[in-house]
């Protein structure tokens, strides 16, 4: 290597003190450094902290009917009336219903002579916390009416409620196919890696196989596949192992080719001499060592797994109501008429955009922090 | 500059953009290269020689940046020198000089031909962007300089693709480049570290021909002392970014005042050091990294001589034993001091 | 150079072989067969069928057979007759169903491709060479977003400026007075007119990740050895930046062709659908939501087919372009 060469990885290395520093030290150092990174590090833990406390966080619960205020649109929250009358609580103006006289369809109407202001810790429609307990205390309410933030659909349900709890879901079934995906990543990646030969090439030819066919389209066709009887909630297991199912290839090539390079390390050697069996090697000394690898690697999973489920529930081929998740709700903007009259229902898409974003520049960051030497 | 020197480097100082933070990688460095002689730049690596010699041709990567100093020309006899720090990075000027007056090789052979494009075009671009040659006069000059560097039937290897050459024809190959314009000064980092011994051989006896029948002067980079003796005139060991002694070859292998170059010829293992159960010698410690300079001297924490209070205190001046040695050590600073007493 | 054309043909015969049991899984996947929907149907139309004639239509059909004859069978049309099967729902050969759309999903296809590379090599080499300038940060975040908006919602989104802004529907891919009528000259017109709105929005995603690879790869070569020797030469920056870096850049994006190619493919039927082009995307979610499995299966075949043709091409187009590839076996 030339000076500047290794001045320049020093230098991307941020090492001044190498030698005190363990790993997990390094790889912190170094992915404080991607602010994008601590940005989407913030933004997920603000989605996961809302998909925890849904419930709580929304003002109604996901099925509650709003019959006076159906199909329209999000309600601003305002410090200044319509005289510019400063209010130190915000409000939302209240809203009366008219009929339509031509189509006789129910209208909402602004009332910008009523204010309905805004209160913390209100008493609202029960719920299960956690199905656990009990209660009906909500983060928010409009004194003497009611909220949408995000508006209602045509069932007059709050878009903003049913989004929160779609986070919940969306991101559980992320994690969950991930999970599996994961596992079957590193037990396939790692028979590949540590026994080589026959094996290895056999697995890396179906490897190669899934990965050169167009997932999208099989993803479809297996949903399609699943029985039309069955509930919602096995489909919804059934969707995370169709997503993990494919999903598990790019795992499995990252723990081969590291298992590969790392068996062929002195401390492998080592390890076999002093005569630790195989499974004590793979898991004492050479998992810790691709950790890292495979953290970034589920981190870049994660989007992928996030817009592929968002995508299946959207043609109405992944989860199914009542299991509510970000492309369910977007199953109601399928066509262009309901968003012509409602463009608040694709909101739930803004989210989705987010996560991705998110999960992207964690995935960067992580990616340069794997590897202190890296660029 | 004087009469015979060519090129002429004065106080230079590097630095890397460390996020911000520039960190010295060469403080102050001076020397001259005579023509048609060898300097050899001596150091450990990361020392800062490679560094230098890229800063020499203005190549040096984003990171690194000449602060201070000057890199002085003389293209001809009887023409005013130009001084390069001056030029714009990758402007006209600087680009007319390389690769026609000033030729530079590198360490790997292996990385440093792009691996999709022929030998013959490599070369040949060179040959017609600086002598305006034609196709056929590019590749009839590259076959020509192909043999010269004693490349086996260069009308076919001009041809070749570079992964179809050994790293010794590599290297080989990167010279008959360099030469294509006949420069007056080849710059040479490193040229054999990534060879095999014979191959090594071969290729310094190749350079040290050049030099003979061409009167080619060259700048050899190197941490090899055995080289050293073999193709240099005169050496400057370098140690984190300065010289700490200079002068001509016989002199400084034979009298080495610099604490550190003692260390590094007793580091060179001789025959007979094994029958006579001799160990190795090495020099204790490590080089420090770029962001741990140790103040005063940088050498003083693994030297044997180490004089406390004054060494970490200061750097060391240049001291002038002779017409023809300069060391920068308190060692000899005190030792003048008492002669003039 | 013939050993590597030769075994990637056997490598794309192989993995068609493989798309097809694939496919074919994916037709005996759900439960029950055709007969048992068609009794089910006449069932429900008040007249159902015996268990005679039940017996007779599967034997009819072939479905009695083990799943290996009818593999052979259905594999043997297809490649002997070019028979994929009938498709009860439309109560029409697939072929034909297919043949019928399929055309207009290759255009859209090969045009999003074309707009891909087109947009992305630049715009890729030129954030590479200005690293962190205003421009590369600007294409970095629009390629972030790009990356991180599903097709359908871009898809939504455009489709609901055009209403908001136009009040026209920009789905579909032509005007209605063109809508059956016979190719003419102004027909392919409005074809093009409607058609870069699909394209922007199949392509956006993958453009942003080529703009993103062609960066990195090409910051990648500028760092190489090779690149200080060539200005060591004294080439000028813009010479040397389109002969080396730019060169050895493209190949891996030739490399990666048949992949996004296999991207494209993959995310057409989601667009067909939400733009209601008249492609094969409506068609194969129809046939999905239908469990209409042979029109589905054979739709699968067909996208993998083209992604398996288009990474053989790829191949070979890397030949072209690569020495060391080119070589191999000659020496």
């Amino acid at each position: 290597m030339t000076a500047p060469v290794q001045a320049i990885s020093l230098r991307k290395g941020r090492l001044k003190r190498p030698e005190m520093a363990t790993q997990w030290q390094l790889m912190w150092w170094k992915f404080k450094k991607h602010h994008m990174a601590l940005v989407g590090m913030s933004l997920l833990a603000a989605f996961v902290f809302s998909a925890v406390f849904a419930e709580f966080l929304s003002p109604a619960v996901p099925s509650e009917r709003n019959n006076s205020y159906l199909a329209s649109g999000p309600m601003g929250i305002h410090f200044f009336d319509a005289e510019w009358d400063f209010h130190a609580r915000p409000f939302v103006y209240a809203r009366t219903t008219k009929r339509d006289p031509v189509t006789l369809r129910k209208l909402s109407v602004v009332d910008e002579s009523n204010h309905w202001p805004i209160e913390f810790f209100v008493r609202g429609s029960t719920y299960k916390f956690w199905g656990l307990f009990e209660t009906d205390i909500h983060l928010f309410g409009a004194k003497g009416g009611f909220i949408h933030l995000f508006g209602t659909d045509t069932l007059g349900r709050d878009v903003f409620t049913r989004t929160l709890h779609a986070t919940r879901v969306s991101l559980s079934v992320g994690l969950a196919g991930v999970s599996f995906a994961f596992i079957l990543g590193a037990i396939i990646g790692g028979i590949a890696g540590y026994f080589g030969g026959m094996i290895d090439n056999a697995i890396m030819r179906l490897i190669e196989f899934i990965r050169s066919v167009p997932s999208l389209p099989l993803w479809l066709a297996l949903s399609a596949a699943l029985p039309r009887e069955w509930s919602s909630f096995q489909v919804y297991l059934a969707i995370t192992v169709i997503l993990a199912l494919i999903g598990w290839t790019h795992l499995a090539r990252t723990v081969r080719s590291k298992l590969l390079a790392l068996r062929e390390e002195d401390f492998t050697l080592a390890a076999r001499l002093s005569g630790c069996t195989d499974m004590r090697i793979i898991l004492r000394h050479l998992l810790p060592a691709f950790m890292s690898y495979m953290i970034v690697d589920v981190t870049i999973a994660f989007p992928e797994i996030l817009l592929a489920e968002t995508s299946l529930s959207f043609l109405g081929l992944g989860l199914r109501e009542p299991v509510e998740s970000w492309g369910v709700l977007l199953y109601a903007a399928q066509n262009v008429r309901s968003i012509a009259h409602m463009p608040w229902l694709l909101i739930p898409g803004l989210f989705v955009v987010f996560a991705v974003l998110a999960f992207n520049f964690v995935g960067d960051g992580m990616r340069d922090a794997a590897d202190p030497y890296s660029k | 500059m004087q009469n015979d020197v060519i090129l002429e480097v004065h106080n230079l100082h590097i630095t890397l953009d460390f996020d911000g933070e520039d960190i010295p990688v060469v403080q102050g460095i001076d020397f001259e290269l005579s023509a048609g002689k060898v300097l050899a730049l001596v150091g450990e690596s990361g020392c800062g020689k490679s560094v230098t010699s890229q800063a020499l041709l203005r190549l040096l990567p984003r990171e690194l940046r000449i602060t201070s100093g000057q890199i002085n020309f003389q293209a001809a006899d009887g023409q005013a020198p130009v001084d390069f720090v001056s030029l714009a990075k990758d402007g006209k000027k600087i680009r007319e000089i390389r690769g026609n007056q000033i030729a530079m090789i590198f360490q790997e052979p292996m990385s440093s031909f792009s691996v999709l494009h022929t030998i013959g075009n490599q070369i040949g671009e060179v040959i017609r962007l600086h002598l305006k040659a034609s196709k056929a006069e590019a590749r009839a000059l590259t076959v020509e300089l192909l043999d010269k560097v004693g490349i086996p039937d260069p009308a076919r290897a001009v041809d070749q693709y570079p992964y179809e050459f050994s790293g010794g024809m590599r290297q080989r190959g990167m010279i008959a480049k360099a030469l294509a314009c006949n420069p007056s000064v080849l710059i040479a980092d490193e040229p054999t570290t990534a060879l095999d011994v014979t191959i090594q051989a071969q290729v310094l006896e190749l350079l040290r021909r050049l030099k003979a029948d061409d009167g080619m002067s060259m700048i050899f980079i190197t941490h090899d002392l055995g080289v050293v003796a073999q193709i240099a005139d005169d050496v400057a060991i370098m140690y984190m970014g300065r010289i700490v002694e200079k002068g001509p070859v016989g002199e400084i292998f034979g009298n080495p005042q610099h604490p550190y170059t003692v260390s590094l010829l007793n580091a060179i293992p001789r025959l007979g050091d094994l029958s006579a159960r001799r160990e190795l010698a090495s020099i204790r410690g490590s080089v420090p990294s770029l962001f741990e300079r140790p103040p005063g001297c940088a050498f003083h924490p693994r030297c044997d001589s180490f004089m406390e209070k004054l060494c970490d205190a200061q750097p060391p001046p240049l001291t002038r034993l002779s017409p023809i040695h300069e060391v920068r050590c308190f060692l000899h600073q005190a030792a003048e001091k008492e002669a003039a007493l | 150079m013939i050993r590597f054309v030769i075994n990637r043909f056997v490598y794309m015969v192989l993995t068609m072989a493989a798309v097809s049991v694939v496919a074919f899984v994916l037709i005996q996947l759900p439960p029950g067969d055709f007969a048992d929907s068609y009794a089910n149907k006449r069932q429900q139309a008040g007249a159902p069928i015996t268990a005679e004639e039940l017996d007779n239509m599967r034997h009819q059909l072939g479905i009695d057979r083990p799943w290996f004859v009818q593999y052979g069978k259905w594999v043997s049309n297809m490649v002997l007759e070019g028979d994929m099967g009938y498709s009860w729902e439309w109560r029409r050969p697939v072929t034909d169903l297919i043949g019928e759309r399929l055309p207009l999903t290759l255009l859209l296809a090969f045009s999003t491709l074309i707009l891909m590379y087109v947009v992305a090599i630049p715009i890729g080499i030129y954030s590479a060479v200005r690293q962190y300038s205003a421009t590369d940060h600007i294409f970095s975040t629009v390629g972030y977003v790009g990356l991180a908006t599903p097709n359908f919602l871009l898809a939504l989104i455009l489709m609901y400026l055009g209403q908001r802004w136009f009040g026209q529907s920009v789905g579909g891919l032509f005007s209605p007075e063109y809508q059956d009528a016979p190719w003419s000259w102004p027909r392919v017109v409005n074809l093009m007119e409607h058609l870069w709105v699909p394209v922007v929005v199949l392509g956006t995603a993958g453009t942003a990740y080529l703009i993103r690879t062609i960066r990195a790869s090409t910051l990648d070569e500028l760092d190489k050895m090779y690149v200080m020797a060539a200005r060591a030469g004294g080439i000028s920056p813009m010479r040397l930046l389109l002969k080396y870096p730019v060169r050895m850049a493209l190949n891996p994006i030739v490399a990666t062709l048949g992949w996004r190619l296999t991207y494209v493919i993959s995310g057409a039927p989601i667009v067909g659908v939400v733009m209601s082009l008249p492609d094969t995307g409506p068609l194969f979610l129809h046939a999905l939501l239908n469990q209409d499995m042979y029109l589905a299966g054979g739709m699968v075949l067909i996208y993998c087919a083209f992604t398996i043709i288009g990474t053989f091409i790829s191949d070979l187009l890397l030949v072209l372009l690569d020495p060391r590839i080119r070589m191999e076996g000659q020496a």
